[in-house]
């Protein structure tokens, strides 16, 4: 089973989930050309013959995917006949979907409790039903595109990565294959047919389960669905082995495969990192040299990048660092400096720097083709997406009442105000990007307060569903503590546990700020992006190094151009300084002009007035 | 109307389901009373929450009532329709209690009922094709992932529950019918948040976590991979435990009635709500009405303070204020006042 470098563990999860459908499916994560889209879909020929295979498009509807009326077969027969959607179609087969993650949520939604039930309910259009829809799902991504979102993990039995062993090998690989076409040898095909066949006989002990939960005990793992998957994994492996009673060797593989990527909460880079540490080495699968040696640059980024979503664990790394600890202790200054805010000299905030036409821009951005369809009112085509359904329901209406005196008549009038087009909802809300400086400097200058005032905003947000995205920098480089579409429970839950101290890295956040609303603006996913920044303005920290450049210096310089980019992209900015005293360096108001921004001294407003500046601010793009 | 209707899969008794005591109780206690007004189940994935939704309509005793009629002539446009249950001549059958699953893509049309698009295309009928909403009437209307219900149907829904009345107007139909059910909703708190007045209106709110103990968990995995291999051999195997707690079940709704709530633990309640500042007085209205349901499952005609001081917390839980910088989690708020103020002793 190397056919597949690089593959190993692809290939093997694609293997045990096509002799168990019960094991839902896998997901394939990894770098852009891996190979792992090439092996989806030759793993076709892993499952039995008849099986169909269903691809789903991203740009694919949500009628497409439930089903609908056939419109053409409807009015051929004269009464109403639905068509099954591609998720009843995959049923016995396998739902394919190259870069999962980047599938409309309502998409995800849809296809995640077909999965859990089996079956498809569709309640849309005046049709109701349920078709079965067992099918096994195989997904791509690239994670360093866009997360996956929550629910995927739980639900399908194997989240796999492929890695790029060698380069050269790899390429040299493809290449070879796809002259001769890429398949999957045929003793494997037999031997995969052979064991599901064996599957219903094997049998697993108490004994192994409870090894199974004990390690999934230990891991933290939520709830029990992970279990029942990897018990299921054991016994695939058991059969795929040709025999009949699960061995420690297939306890090991499900525990490796199925319970180490929902180690934790947010498990994805983390049951890497632990993957290759504290796994049990097993036989049985396949060559594992290189696996996790590369050390390549992207990859350690990532991880960097995954952990900071796991504020438990940052929080206790901490305490462990002694160099850290040391900043800390310098730095840190006792909570009680976020005294009482003082209403007396509250800040005028003028809208002057703002950029109406900007915020305009982003707002009108949305069409009135996407979205998700709510309603049909009357209305030509011309002026939007006809709805077939609610037309031919307005003109048999009409006809109705005509038929009486022409019974002859058989055909359906349309007449022009029978058209009914459908009205869009577009996702509601804004995305609201938190950015909260961390550093020393902050600790004596309102840290709590900062915090503060950024979880009343939060509490406020999930009023609006607005999207929330927080931002947390301090010391080397700014970390996305929690990416947008994420609750905002965890976001307030992340924000509680950060702590101040270490350099200030202002331009590395600002560049998270960008890539977030780029992508936003890009997928349409809120109609404006609004960042709300808490910092001092003093950046000490660069994000482009320079050689022997003074640090500070080139931290403040590199501001001006990251600003400009920003400010381009950005609907609507406000600079909170968090700065305490009368000391005359005017860092946060330069940062405001920079970025256009509202500029607002914090330390005089309570977080109500933060609450209400933003809420006035933001209430232009809703 | 065309239908496909596939026998789905039978689901895991309710009896099998292990621990979540609370999460199984509130639903229970909807079921004897459905005016609690509903529960909410938040927790981790995985953790059988729709399983025990599910099967919560098969531990219930059969009906004896007709549905809401299915289809009615509305040859004039002009007249208002009161769809009611069938006339009393037609014969009675019996049914279960109906389950329904609300999706995540349904469109209004399907939620609220419509025209009958087939009965207008081939008979020139006007007539009315009864939503989910009609469907769920005397029972339960589930939604999964109620945090990810797109808003439109969300106020649709808190329109409806308010007020047990679904009225139609659109498509030249004029309609309205009685839509009273009990709302249960289920979801990962972590994959989005849900509006603040649908959680109200969700009369009992339960959180649920893993279960840590490992024979349980070895438990779980045994009874689920058996019914999945063997559902029929599996639900025989439980039906004497499923009876039993069916019986509890009828027994308690036939007492219900008579239960009672003695002013003293009544006024107790309300000081309850008071301490924790909760808006309204929905809090104590679903304590007094959950706390009346557990007595009549517990064979009694008189609540007791420990009835109270088990439905307080999955009645108050999702009432109190939100407040992001609370140190303590909000169930031990609610323990910590109740230790203060209800009896310990039950009278």
């Amino acid at each position: 089973m190397s056919s597949f470098p690089g593959l190993q563990d692809p290939f093997l999860a694609i293997t045990l989930a096509a002799i168990s459908s019960d094991l839902k499916g896998v997901l394939i994560a990894g770098p852009t050309g891996t190979g792992k889209s090439t092996l989806a879909r030759t793993a076709r020929s892993l499952f039995p013959a008849d099986s169909p295979f269903v691809n789903v498009p991203l740009n694919c509807s949500l009628e497409r995917l439930v089903g609908g009326i056939d419109i053409e077969r409807s009015q051929q027969a004269g009464r109403l006949i639905t068509s099954p959607g591609l998720l009843a179609s995959a049923h016995g087969g396998i739902l394919y979907i190259d870069e999962i993650n980047l599938l409309a949520d309502e998409l995800s939604a849809e296809i995640m409790q077909a999965v859990m039930k089996e079956e498809v309910q569709m309640e849309r259009e005046g049709i109701s039903y349920t078709y079965p829809a067992k099918f096994t799902l195989l997904g791509t991504f690239n994670p360093t595109e866009k997360e996956l979102p929550l629910a995927f993990y739980d639900r399908v039995g194997f989240l796999v990565f492929s890695e790029t062993i060698s380069h050269l090998g790899w390429r040299m690989f493809v290449t070879a294959r796809q002259q001769k076409g890429l398949s999957i040898p045929q003793d494997i095909i037999d031997r995969v047919e052979r064991a599901r066949e064996i599957l219903p006989n094997v049998t697993i002990t108490g004994k192994q389960i409870a090894k199974i939960c004990q390690y999934a005990t230990d891991m933290g793992v939520e709830g029990n669905r992970a279990e029942v998957l990897a018990v299921r994994c054991a016994k695939a492996n058991a059969a795929l082995n040709l025999r009949i009673a699960v061995t420690h060797e297939d306890i090991y593989l499900a525990i490796r495969l199925i319970l180490m990527p929902r180690l934790g909460d947010h498990a994805l880079a983390d049951s890497e990192t632990s993957r290759k540490s504290n796994v049990p080495d097993s036989q049985g699968e396949g060559d594992n040299t290189g696996q996790g040696q590369l050390p390549d640059v992207e990859k350690s980024e990532k991880q960097e990048g995954r952990k900071s979503t796991l504020p438990q664990q940052e929080s206790s790394e901490t305490k462990g660092l002694g160099e850290e600890k040391r900043v800390s202790l310098k730095d840190i200054q006792p909570e009680q400096e976020a005294e009482a805010f003082d209403l007396t000299d509250l800040p005028k905030y003028t809208g002057k720097q703002e950029k109406k036409a900007k915020a305009g821009k982003h707002h009108l951005s949305k069409s009135d083709t996407r979205g998700r369809h709510v309603r049909s009112v009357p209305g030509m085509p011309s002026k939007g997406k006809i709805d077939l359904i609610a037309t031919i329901k307005s003109a048999a209406i009409n006809n109705a009442s005509k038929t009486k005196e022409n019974q002859q008549s058989q055909r359906l009038k349309i007449r022009k105000e029978d058209f009914h087009i459908k009205k869009f909802q577009h996702r509601s809300g804004l995305l609201f990007i938190f950015a909260v400086d961390g550093s020393g400097s902050m600790a004596i200058n309102h840290f709590e307060a900062a915090k503060g005032a950024a979880l009343k905003l939060l509490e406020k947000a999930y009023v609006y569903r607005d999207q929330v995205a927080l931002i947390y920098f301090r010391h080397k480089q700014a970390q996305l503590l929690l990416a947008p579409g994420a609750s905002i429970t965890q976001a307030a839950t992340a924000l509680k546990k950060v702590r101040a101290g270490g350099k200030t890295p202002l331009g590395s956040a600002l560049m998270k700020t960008i890539d977030l609303v780029k992508k936003n603006n890009i997928q349409r996913t809120t109609p404006g992006t609004v960042l709300i920044l808490f910092t001092d303005g003093k950046a000490n920290q660069p994000y482009h190094e320079k050689e022997g450049a003074n640090p500070t210096t080139t931290a403040m310089v590199e501001l001006k151009p990251i600003c400009g980019i920003l400010r381009d992209e950005i609907s609507s900015c406000i600079v909170f300084d968090t700065r305490i005293g009368k000391m005359a360096n005017p860092y946060g108001e330069e940062l405001a002009e920079m970025l256009g921004a509202s500029y607002v001294r914090l330390p005089k407003a309570t977080a109500e007035d933060v609450v209400n500046i933003v809420g006035g601010k933001s209430k232009i793009f809703r | 109307m065309q239908k496909h209707t596939h026998q789905s899969y039978s689901v895991l008794p309710f009896a099998a389901i292990i621990g979540q005591e609370k999460m199984k109780l509130a639903l229970m206690l909807n079921a004897i009373y459905p005016a609690i007004g509903g529960v909410l189940i938040m927790g981790h994935r995985g953790t059988a929450k729709s399983t025990s939704v599910r099967a919560l309509a098969d531990l219930l005793p059969l009906r004896q009532d007709e549905p809401l009629v299915a289809e009615m002539n509305v040859n004039d446009a002009h007249e208002e329709l009161v769809l009611q249950s069938a006339s009393p001549t037609e014969k009675k059958s019996s049914r279960h209690v109906p389950m329904i699953t609300l999706p995540l893509s349904a469109t209004e049309d399907r939620v609220v009922g419509t025209l009958d698009i087939e009965a207008a295309l081939a008979h020139g009928k006007r007539s009315f094709e009864p939503g989910l909403l009609a469907k769920a009437n005397g029972g339960f209307l589930y939604i999964d992932e109620v945090n990810l219900l797109d808003d439109h149907l969300v106020d649709l829904l808190l329109d409806v529950a308010a007020s047990g009345v679904n009225i139609v107007e659109r498509e030249g139909l004029s309609v309205q019918h009685p839509a009273k059910f009990v709302l249960v909703g289920s979801g990962n708190p972590e994959e989005g948040d849900l509006r603040p007045q649908l959680l109200d209106r969700f009369g009992l709110y339960t959180q649920i976590t893993t279960i840590t103990d490992i024979d349980k968990r070895v438990a779980v995995i045994k009874n689920t991979e058996e019914f999945r291999q063997h559902p029929e051999k599996f639900s025989k195997r439980w039906q004497p435990q499923q009876e039993k707690l069916q019986q509890q079940i009828v027994k308690a709704m036939e007492i219900l009635p008579d239960v009672v709530l003695p002013e003293t633990l009544l006024a107790k309640t309300i000081e309850l709500c008071l301490h924790l500042k909760i808006d309204g007085h929905r809090g104590e209205i679903t304590i007094s009405r959950a706390s009346r349901a557990l007595a009549a499952l517990h064979g009694r005609n008189k609540v007791v303070a420990a009835d109270i001081r088990e439905v307080a917390p999955m009645s108050l839980q999702h009432r109190l204020r939100k407040d992001p910088l609370e140190k303590i989690d909000s169930i031990q708020k609610i323990e910590n006042i109740l230790n203060e103020i209800m009896p310990t002793v039950n009278e």
